[in-house]
């Protein structure tokens, strides 16, 4: 067995800091005191704290209420956090009735002194009792996962198990196909997917309480694949902070009711977690308990709902994407609020049918959430509104031909017999319009930059990207196949460019110019001549080629965008040179395919902001 | 016809290469375009625009992420690293991929610090 023996040179070199904190609270135990040390065992409220409830490995004291098994993946950037949560553990009230059982790995270079080997063992009496295990576990294995939880429940025995995957996380996805959380870079770069993950659980028996301490999993896809793997679940919609769970609050609340249920507990990891970045650390967070019995159910009216709105894409599209815009979207800007997206379909649908799917899909996602919070902070990430569960809902201009044949690979969306018409179908749908989409390998980058001659006129570098996208300055710094310079409205000087990445989009970027009115803080202002420059080395530029100049003013204007039928109707009447206030520069080709040259045939410019998307 | 001007090739050329050293800057104007040492010399509270390279989770910034476990990084040649709280930009593979790793990007927000003083970045959306 080993024990709490700081003196274990050869097995203890890591964790040096939690090694001190074990090492001062074994001294605290002893009569010493001070720190956290002072708390531990005496605050106890069964009465059983201050005597070792079992040693490391071996005899655990009889069964116990809950065994808590944390999976810390923290051979990353997130090292030193790692150090943080575990001195909170140590901080936490002990108890005979619950058992804090730990296997970490951090990383020498983010934490110092560090050993690039994994430790396990228990977290109690206000020492962490740490086996070094000699080696260095990839610790985003699905058979890693599986043998911890294993050992976890064989050696410390309990009528109920949580489990907490503590890491980075990315979802349903993160780069390649579904991969979902638990990084462990001196393994391997990628996080393990999420069906590895629920079937690492599964394979382990199961727990009652599955808790992500990782970002952006409070998915559909992700309770879904963990459906059979946990009674409940505890997640975030979207990133969490740095420093994760409050432990020593989530343990305190168990120590001090080791009766309660799984539903219970994951609603006060909840309770606890709001309360603690209310007080501390305040930031803009989220976190939800999901009850994954109701997974199934809510499955089969994401199918339906799906169903609908491919039926009615036709007519529906525009509704289903002011719904989608219409719900709160998160770090990965293509999660979308479940219930927000649904409560908004069924509010602006046409169809009665499809109201009704919305209607019950809203329903069906309420069931599922047990608890939520949110904590809105201004000026920071905008989470207000958020019910619990997020779902993959993209729009063109933030998702590729890979992440849409990707999401089909994920267990709830995927297109196997049984599941045809999942929601990965009409995904594709909604942002294909039925045709090819996505990111290629288009090469080549061109770039384009206006300047004027009159600074009390503020003019906007205007592109339309392959997917009906607008970007420039004034839309944002980048796009997804470009950048910006910075608009002129903020940088106060009368220059624009837009810059194209050298890896694009095939298809047609059309340049325009707007005049967009008065420059910042001008009340009058005027005409203006704007000379346009291009650099296209496929063009066979060198440098900046002046393409020539035109005189601009506010009138006469263009009517607004919303009375074209088609882009190209737009396109056309910029193009006839009969209003003063836009300018067609000209269309950029990107091997274009020839079957895209013809656009679609409903083309709809949709409102005057630049941020809507224009079907071409 | 080339243009007379040197802005415009000046402009593209820095785009297409996103230069990342900029000369020292003590205190950039709200708005200002930057590379990371003046990022990181600048006042907290200051808007910028930073330029640099994309290097997600493992860039070598010291001490964790300043927010959220899924802050990025963004370095420069000269080894300076700026941690940004925020989505990544568009275009741009979320970590832990690999594939945009060295990527010139540009990304405006609000330069912050942690309570124990080390600098960042705070894009939103």
């Amino acid at each position: 067995m080993t024990l709490d023996i700081p003196s274990m040179a050869g097995r203890w070199r890591r964790l040096s800091l939690m090694a001190l904190m074990a090492f001062g609270a074994a001294l605290a135990g002893c009569g010493g005191g001070g720190g956290d040390a002072v708390d531990n065992g005496n605050g106890n409220t069964n009465g059983n704290g201050g005597a070792p409830t079992g040693t490391d490995g071996g005899g655990t004291g009889g069964q116990a209420k809950w065994t808590y098994l944390i999976y810390m993946a923290a051979d990353n950037n997130l090292s030193d956090m790692a150090t943080l949560n575990v001195k909170q553990m140590i901080a936490a009230r002990s108890s005979r009735d619950v058992r804090i059982v730990v296997q970490v790995e951090q990383n020498p270079q983010e934490t110092p002194g560090a050993e690039r080997m994994t430790l396990r063992g228990t977290v109690e009496n206000g020492a962490s009792q740490l086996q070094n295990l000699g080696r260095n576990v990839d610790m985003s294995s699905r058979a890693a996962l599986t043998e911890f939880i294993r050992w976890g429940k064989q050696t410390y025995p309990a009528e109920r198990y949580a489990l907490v995957l503590w890491s980075h996380g990315g979802g349903w996805k993160a780069d390649k196909s579904t991969r979902g959380a638990l990084q462990d870079v001196s393994s391997r770069e990628d996080l393990m997917s999420v069906g590895d993950m629920a079937a690492a659980v599964k394979d382990a028996g199961g727990v009652d309480v599955l808790n992500f301490d990782a970002c952006l999993m409070a998915m559909y896809e992700v309770a879904y694949e963990m459906r059979q793997a946990a009674k409940v679940m505890v997640a975030s919609e979207e990133v969490i902070p740095g420093q994760g769970n409050p432990y020593d609050k989530v343990i305190n609340r168990l120590v001090a009711n080791p009766s309660q249920d799984a539903a219970t507990f994951a609603k006060g990891i909840v309770t606890d977690y709001m309360a603690h970045y209310r007080t501390n650390n305040r930031q803009s967070v989220t976190l939800s308990a999901i009850d994954l019995a109701a997974v199934e159910p809510l499955h089969a009216k994401v199918k339906a709902a799906a169903a609908g709105m491919v039926a009615a894409m036709a007519g529906e599209r525009l509704n289903i994407q002011a719904a989608r815009d219409a719900s709160p979207s998160y770090n990965h800007p293509n999660n979308h609020d479940l219930i927000v997206f649904a409560k908004a379909l069924a509010a602006r649908a046409s169809s009665t049918t499809l109201r009704t799917l919305a209607n019950e899909l809203a329903a069906a996602a309420q069931a599922a959430v047990l608890a939520n919070d949110v904590q809105q902070l201004p000026g920071e990430l905008n989470v207000a509104g958020s019910t619990g569960l997020a779902i993959y809902l993209p729009s063109p201009a933030n998702t590729t031909t890979s992440e849409l044949n990707a999401y089909r690979t994920v267990l709830a969306s995927n297109t196997v017999a049984g599941n045809e018409t999942a929601w990965s179908t009409f995904t594709t749908a909604l942002v294909t319009n039925g045709g090819g989409t996505g990111q290629t390998d288009a090469t080549g980058p061109f770039a384009y930059g206006i300047r004027w001659d009159n600074p009390d006129v503020d003019l906007d570098l205007m592109v339309n990207e392959p997917q009906g996208n607008w970007a420039g300055p004034a839309i944002g710094p980048s796009s997804v196949n470009g950048f910006a310079s910075a608009d002129s409205w903020d940088a106060g000087q009368a220059e624009e460019t837009y810059t194209a990445n050298s890896q694009l989009e095939k298809g047609a970027y059309d340049v325009f110019v707007q005049y967009a009115g008065c420059a910042k803080g001008r009340a009058t202002c005027g005409d203006t001549t704007v000379s346009v420059y291009r650099y296209d080395p496929s063009l066979g530029d060198t440098s900046a080629v002046l393409l020539g100049t035109r005189r601009m003013s506010a009138v006469p204007a263009l009517p607004s965008m919303d009375s074209f039928a088609t882009f190209e109707a737009f396109v056309n009447a910029v193009n006839s040179d009969a209003y003063a206030d836009w300018l067609f520069v000209r269309r950029v080709t990107r091997d274009l395919p020839a079957d895209r040259k013809v656009l679609p045939a409903q083309p709809k410019p949709r409102g005057k902001g630049f941020g809507a998307v224009v079907t071409k | 016809m080339r243009a007379g001007a040197a802005w415009a090739g000046t402009v593209v050329i820095a785009l297409l290469s996103a230069a990342c050293g900029h000369g020292a800057a003590p205190a950039p104007a709200d708005g200002a375009t930057v590379g990371i040492a003046d990022a990181l010399a600048a006042p907290a509270g200051t808007t910028l625009r930073v330029t640099g390279r994309f290097a997600g989770w493992a860039g070598g910034c010291t001490g964790g992420p300043p927010r959220t476990r899924s802050d990025w990084m963004l370095v420069d040649a000269d080894g300076r690293c700026l941690y940004v709280s925020g989505p990544v930009p568009a275009g741009i593979a979320a970590p832990p991929a690999s594939t945009s790793s060295g990527t010139a990007v540009t990304v405006s927000g609000r330069r912050e610090a942690t309570p124990d003083g080390r600098p960042y970045l705070l894009h939103t959306r």
